[in-house]
């Protein structure tokens, strides 16, 4: 019998497809964007689930840390871009001083969390053997080195051109 | 390995039927980064079924992962600005995306 129709081993599989189709097309179909933003988060909450039951244990981390970050920036843009006219320069956030310190201290450990037990540093000078997290750091401190550095060197470039860009009062 | 498969080519599909019929900037965004995770689960699904002892598949997961974030950081900036230059123009645009 195969593996995947048997509950005690299937169901994970199952109900994370579940959940990533059907928040996928949430997220396509969704007439409000924010309803799309958090269907979207679902889903790759969901796929990192996906990620998991192959094995790929930094792909969940790295996936989970990455797509957090952008949850917290998206949530930022939506809390300040939602408000009325009148109301744009006290942003949702400051209105409550408890709230925002408890959410921005919840995400900071959460985030400190991912990136020790990722931390890519700790693995650089041993050799390969061991878990998947251990093997994936060595290969991107010695053969992936390249590729590594440029997509580093990329999202830096882009973060600090939208800074620019958005920060720029000419523009 | 065929389940896993079916779950991203269905992925991709919804990802192609966004981008095809949304009009909307972020929207079209929100599709294109199902695409990617599509091509992401294939990588990954390829390199623990097939490949033996091999990694590069979830290394180029991992980059692809990356450069989606690298594809969101540049339209969000563009939407922003967008809004930003609609603002000046207009004095209440900012409603120029339906949050």
């Amino acid at each position: 019998m195969n593996q995947f129709l048997q509950p005690s081993v299937g169901a994970p599989f199952w109900i994370f497809a579940i959940v990533i189709i059907v928040s996928a097309y949430t997220a396509v179909a969704a007439k409000r964007l924010k309803h799309s933003l958090f269907a979207l988060f679902v889903c790759l909450v969901a796929i990192s689930g996906i990620y998991a039951l192959l094995h790929a244990w930094f792909l969940v981390y790295m996936h989970l840390l990455l797509y957090l970050s952008v949850a917290g920036v998206m949530f930022y843009y939506y809390s300040v871009f939602s408000l009325k006219k009148n109301e744009q320069y006290h942003y949702l956030l400051t209105k409550n001083k408890l709230v925002a310190s408890f959410i921005s201290l919840g995400f900071a450990i959460i985030c400190t969390i991912l990136i020790a037990r990722t931390a890519v540093w700790r693995y650089a000078e041993r050799e390969l053997e061991g878990d998947n997290m251990y093997i994936i750091s060595n290969y991107l401190t010695t053969e992936y080195i390249y590729p590594f550095m440029v997509v580093t060197f990329l999202i830096i470039v882009s973060k600090i051109i939208a800074l620019k860009l958005i920060g720029d009062k000419k523009s | 390995m065929f389940y896993y498969i079916t779950l991203s080519v269905v992925l991709f599909t919804i990802g192609l039927y966004g981008v095809v019929t949304r009009r909307n900037m972020i929207s079209i965004l929100v599709a294109s980064i199902l695409l990617f995770s599509a091509a992401s689960i294939n990588f990954v699904t390829f390199n623990n079924f097939v490949v033996a002892d091999g990694h590069s598949g979830e290394l180029l997961a991992l980059i692809i992962t990356t450069l989606t974030i690298v594809q969101i950081t540049t339209v969000v900036t563009i939407v922003l600005l967008v809004i930003k230059k609609n603002k000046k123009d207009e004095n209440d645009s900012i409603s120029v995306i339906e949050w």
